[in-house]
């Protein structure tokens, strides 16, 4: 009996090592057509360490494709910058072309990872639908409508996208008179979350094209905007659609899911997509468009 | 005269010893075992081993009849008595040996009568269900269904009855058996003290046995509580294969299922949250429980709705004969319990009520820790359930009998807090006066009625009617506001802001049922019937009223109402074959389901047989296809009330699984059993929420749909007399699941795999009025996840967030889980005939910690003068040492 319950305690392995945590390298880097290649490098830490995130200025930042070296990314002047990053200064990636981050620095593992940026999807128009204005407090307007975004799903592929919607605004500053433009993106509840829609944790939605394969598609976008009555400058919606890699809907979408999470002690916590070999993070492709709708009040 | 005389004398003494001889050779007592039971082998070895000359013709006999291979210390005339019985052959002596003819008989006369009866306690009537009926000389048998009903076919003619029931004095009786005839019997409980105590029950005997537990009031009581707590699920978790967190927290997970796929069932209607206070203790009150018996494979084909486990609770139906009463009073909770007679002997009528009592220990404790951070408030906590039962017999042929149940849990939280401020803005001083004040209301609220109708349609075949009504309730409703008062030199100002938000869910299911039992022929039974239910789902309303307003769906919910019909035909044959040996149970369930304007149904064939190997030795193996069309959703890992029962729709199919199970059991020496049972189980289209995802969410949206399988074995050492009870439990088991929507798809191990699981429980009887029970109890931690790094993402433009990496889902253990509780009894009977018992013990005697979850906390530690931000990863505990007293009473 005695041998029984030795034998099994034996075979209990409580495995909550957090003492002895070794780091690794952490790469982000969400890469177009248009930008060129920002890689970010840091450190991991122990969940218990609270101290700032340390950033590697000495890491070896390279960019490969089919086995050939494309540039080696130099470190961005740090000075003004608060973050440093990696960026490419030749390098314009092209759709389709599969390229591969490798990332080395003194006492970590090397790390690489391979992403490609996939065909741009084009937005086939953005509208404003079911407008509606209704006044508000004294001297404002508050005007409702759905921002409809259209565009065609490829058939028989897999596709991701990231939509982003900014909303571009006049204020008036105490005088009347002066005016300045500003740029909001818009963030989403995690209310819409499904399994095929998530909001992202830094502003618009992340969608799966499992459900609407090939369609042409129409999301709404629910926006209420209050307005002074008497303002000319009208509002303008921009609508960015990127088509986006796998990797980066993954990782985006499970940072967005563990971001709304956090704060339920009994919930099971979400599990990151990490496509860095022997590090974290993720290294991953986009292409982009892009519509201007402007609100025209009644 | 005496020259003729002489001869003939000597032919009649001749004759007269030869017959002498012969009677002789009857009645001389030998002792003989036979290799099988083929009659002509029997009788060629009687006549070889005791150089008889038995006549017989091996075309007249059978090649198997039913008697025992072994005799001991028998006269020849019982031994052939025994092989030829049932034969339609008979013997008698002639002076060249014994002679085995063909009996002719009188075509009018019938050779077969039934006896048909029912079981029940004796002082109070209360039927008995699974006594076991035993023609010992025909070697016939049958036990009592869920009404306490038997029917026995036996030859016609004189036979000796046993009927037995554990915890229970045997009956045993004659009857000359000459018509069909009813029978009442009346069995006594033998006295506690001599009681051998079985916890489960029913590991001996024929039939099938393994995966089965059959539960006793007598039983439960005995066991070691929680605050004096009897609690039927606690005992339930005690089995080998029935796994759950620590100290009951999660539900109960049977060979790899998940929480939602136990049926649960009291008088034939579902609940379907059976938990008080997160499972910690049930909504069983034990003072009304005449039996429960747990399945978790080997299903007969009359069960259906759950992949993984039935538990079948019959309340008791009341006293017949007198009222009577009973009380109960432990730290957790009081009861109360009247039943007697309406018309003696005819109906009668139990109510019996439990209500907790932790508040006067909780309220005052929340308030001094919530005084201690500087806030006003209190958290209260309360759980109440009402039970009521009615029968009356309307006729010798017909019985009613009426249940309802109607329990809540409540938990409350309020707090008011203020701080002050004082803030230097602008060259002058504002005082910022802060007020917190929160309400938070938590209660769930179950309820369940039938009505059955038991009728005896013919002298083999009985029906039951039911009519069942279910509900589940649970309601959230908080409310909060912040207040901040600024004080300046210009105009005071207030900002304000309340939130409010109500939660609502539930599901009520109506059902009605028929059920048919027909006892074709001893060994020989048949259960048919249907089943009708139709459900009611509000999966979730929710109604909130705060700043972010414009995300909440206009109507205030986020999930459609669903009604769904679902329906059930099923039909079972349970057969005793090859002498008795074997025994089989096949059957067939087909059941169905319409929602959303389609209709599922699924087939779901049953197979279960125990062949006895020698003498104790059973041998038994099952395949088993279950189904479930409801299914349940926990948004969380501990099993809160917010789990959300959903059903199959037009998009989500039900959940099925296979099982198979072989396994073996043996009676030992001195009163030794030993059980092994091995079992695999593949679950298909199971229900979660998806990675994420929670009770807030509309759910239809937000799950996905995936599978799992189980296996292992379970492991049962018991020994049993009348000093010690005792059991070792063993599980050895494993787990896993994958969805497409968790773990990024990848495969992982489920919660509670648990990979060995021992339970080991023991009463000892030190004398008539006291005994010592005691348990410890030890698993695998739990699979879990524990952060294991942090990083910052930061992309360009985008302000960096920190996340967590917690490596694959369920990838780190919990440490193990083990606990060992203690129980003192004392019971003694006054001379007035009042009984009295008293239990003093203990939950947790060594005070283990064992861990629930563990959690990131993180704390701000004033460091030379400065605030510094601390994290820890703090183990969250349950229960630490809680002793226990309980004392109950019963006139």
């Amino acid at each position: 009996m005695i041998g029984l319950l030795l034998q099994l305690f034996a075979c209990e392995k409580p495995q909550l090592p957090l003492e002895n945590y070794t780091p690794s390298l952490v790469v982000i880097s969400n890469f177009n057509t248009l930008n060129g290649i920002q890689v970010q490098v840091s450190k991991s830490q122990s969940p218990l360490d609270n101290g700032p995130t340390e950033y590697i200025n000495y890491a070896t930042v390279e960019i490969w494709e089919s086995g050939l070296l494309l540039e080696k990314l130099n470190l961005n002047d740090t000075r003004e910058a608060k973050t440093p990053f990696y960026t490419s200064e030749l390098l314009k990636p092209r759709v389709g072309v599969d390229y591969t981050v490798k990332v080395s620095a003194k006492g970590f593992k090397t790390v690489t990872a391979t992403s490609r940026i996939p065909e741009r999807v084009n937005l086939d128009s953005v509208k404003i639908e079911k407008l509606s204005a209704i006044p508000d407090d004294p001297g404002y307007v508050r005007y409702t409508f759905d921002l409809s975004i259209y565009f065609t799903d490829p058939r028989l592929e897999r596709n991701f996208y990231h939509v982003n919607v900014f909303q571009k605004n006049v204020v008036i500053l105490k005088d009347g008179v002066e005016q300045i433009e500003q740029i909001k993106k818009l963030s989403f509840s995690s209310a819409i979350n499904t399994n095929y829609i998530v909001a992202n944790y830094d502003g618009g939605f992340l969608i799966e094209d499992k459900p609407i394969d090939g369609n042409a598609i129409r999301i709404p976008v629910p926006i209420s905007i209050r307005m002074p009555a008497g303002i000319q400058n009208l509002d303008e919606m921009i609508v960015e659609l990127r088509s986006v890699s796998e990797e980066y809907y993954l990782f985006h979408s499970t940072v967005s899911r563990q971001q709304n999470n956090n704060d339920q002690p009994f919930s099971d916590p979400v599990v990151l997509y990490n496509n860095i070999r022997n590090g974290q993070g993720v290294f991953a492709g986009y292409s982009q468009a892009e519509k201007i709708v402007s609100l025209k009040p009644q | 005269m005496k020259g003729k005389l002489l001869p003939k004398l000597i032919i009649f003494c001749f004759f007269l010893v030869s017959a002498l001889q012969a009677q002789e050779t009857l009645d001389r007592v030998v002792s003989v075992t036979f290799e099988d039971q083929s009659p002509a082998k029997a009788l060629q070895h009687l006549r070889k081993s005791f150089d008889l000359n038995i006549v017989f013709a091996d075309s007249q006999l059978p090649k198997r009849n039913n008697f025992p291979l072994s005799f001991k210390r028998q006269s020849i005339r019982s031994i052939l008595n025994s092989i030829l019985a049932n034969t339609g052959l008979a013997f008698h002596s002639e002076p060249e040996g014994i002679i085995i003819t063909r009996v002719m008989l009188t075509p009018k006369i019938r050779s077969r009568y039934t006896i048909q009866g029912i079981v029940e306690i004796g002082g109070s009537a209360e039927t008995l269900i699974g006594t076991n009926i035993f023609a010992i000389n025909h070697n016939e048998g049958t036990h009592s269904n869920e009404q306490g009903v038997f029917s026995l076919t036996l030859p016609q003619g004189r036979t000796r009855i046993s009927v037995s029931y554990i915890g229970f004095h045997t009956d045993t009786f004659s009857i000359n058996l000459q018509q069909d005839t009813f029978l009442r019997i009346y069995l006594h409980r033998k006295s506690q003290q001599i009681e051998g105590v079985v916890i489960p029950a029913a590991m001996q005997g024929d039939g099938m046995n393994i995966g089965k537990y059959s539960f006793d009031l007598e039983q439960l009581q005995r066991m070691p509580k929680i605050g004096g707590e009897t609690d039927l699920i606690r005992a339930v978790q005690m089995l080998p294969g029935v796994q759950t967190g620590p100290d009951g927290v999660g539900g109960v997970f049977i060979r790899g299922g998940e929480a939602g796929h136990n049926l649960v069932i009291i008088d034939d209607v579902p609940v379907y949250n059976f938990n008080h206070a997160v499972g910690v203790l049930s909504v069983f009150n034990t003072s009304i429980v005449k039996s429960a018996e747990l399945l978790k494979g080997a299903f007969p084909a009359r069960y259906a709705g759950r992949l993984s486990s039935v538990l079948d609770v019959r309340m008791r139906d009341g006293n017949k004969e007198f009222w009577t009463a009973s009380g109960e009073l432990g730290l957790i909770s009081g009861r109360l319990t009247v039943e007697g007679p309406i018309v003696k002997n005819k109906s009668s009528l139990l109510i019996a009520g439990r209500a907790s009592l932790l508040n006067w220990m909780l309220k005052p404790y929340s308030e001094h820790y919530k005084s201690r951070k500087g806030e006003k408030g209190q958290s209260s906590y309360n759980f109440y359930d009402f039970n009521a039962k009615f029968n009356i017999e309307l006729s010798a042929k017909d019985r009613l009998f009426f249940s309802f149940y109607r329990g809540q849990d409540h938990f409350g939280n309020t707090g008011d807090s203020q701080d002050t401020l004082s803030l230097l803005v602008d060259d002058r001083f504002e005082i910022y006066r802060f007020r917190k004040v929160y309400h938070e209301k938590l209660y769930w609220t179950n309820t369940g009625s039938s009505l059955r109708w038991s009728h005896i349609l013919g002298k083999k075949l009985f029906s039951n009617t039911t009519f069942t009504f279910s509900e589940l309730n649970v309601n959230i409703a908080t409310a909060s506001s912040d207040t901040v008062n600024v004080f300046s030199a210009a105009a005071p100002k207030i900002h304000f802001d309340a939130d409010y938000g109500r939660y609502l869910s539930s599901i009520r299911d109506f059902g009605a049922r028929s059920d048919f039992h027909w006892d074709i022929a001893p060994g020989n039974k048949v259960r048919f019937g249907l089943r009708v239910q139709h459900n009611h789902f509000v999966p979730g309303i929710q109604e909130y009223d705060d700043d972010f307003q414009e995300y909440i769906s206009p109507d205030g919910k986020i999930s459609r109402r669903v009604r769904t019909t679902g329906w059930a035909f099923y039909l079972e044959n349970e057969r005793r074959m090859l002498s008795r040996r074997l025994y089989l149970n096949y059957g067939l369930n087909w059941s169905g389901w319409n929602v959303d304007q389609r209709n599922y149904s699924t087939l779901e064939p049953r197979l279960a047989l125990s062949y006895l190997l020698s003498d104790s030795t059973y041998l038994e193996a099952s395949v088993s296809r279950m189904s479930q069309f409801l299914h349940l959703l926990s948004g969380t890992n501990v099993g809160l009330p917010t789990d959300l029962w959903v059903p199959s729709t037009g998009k989500i199919g039900p959940e099925l699984a296979w099982q198979y199970t072989l396994g073996f059991r043996k009676n030992l020496n001195f009163g030794w059993n030993i059980a092994l049972e091995g079992y695999y189980k593949e679950m298909k289209n199971l229900v979660n929420y998806s990675e994420g995802a929670d009770f807030l969410d509309d759910w239809e949206q937000n799950i996905t749909i995936g599978s799992g399988r189980a296996f292992g074995m379970d492991f049962m050492l018991r020994k049993n007399n009348r000093i010690i009870d005792a059991y070792i439990a063993y599980s050895l088991g494993r787990t896993d699941r994958v969805f497409p929507k968790i773990n990024l798809g990848e495969r992982y191990p489920f919660k509670y795999d648990h990979r060995h699981d021992l339970k080991i429980w023991s009463d000892f009887r030190f004398s008539s009025t006291i005994d010592l029970s005691a348990s410890w109890t030890f698993s695998s931690g739990l699979a879990t996840n524990i952060p294991l790094e942090a990083f910052t993402v930061e992309i360009p433009g985008v302000p960096p967030v920190t996340v967590i990496n917690y490596g694959p889902k369920n990838s780190r253990r919990l440490p193990a889980y083990h606990r060992f509780d203690l129980g003192l009894n004392f019971h003694f009977t006054s001379p007035k005939g009042t009984e009295h018992k008293f239990q003093i013990g203990a939950y947790n005697v060594y005070s283990r910690r064992n861990p629930l979850y563990y959690q990131l906390r993180t704390v701000f530690v004033a460091e030379n003068g400065v605030l510094k931000k601390d994290s820890e990863l703090v183990g969250v505990h349950l229960l630490p040492f809680l002793p226990s007293i309980n004392y109950s009473i019963k006139f």
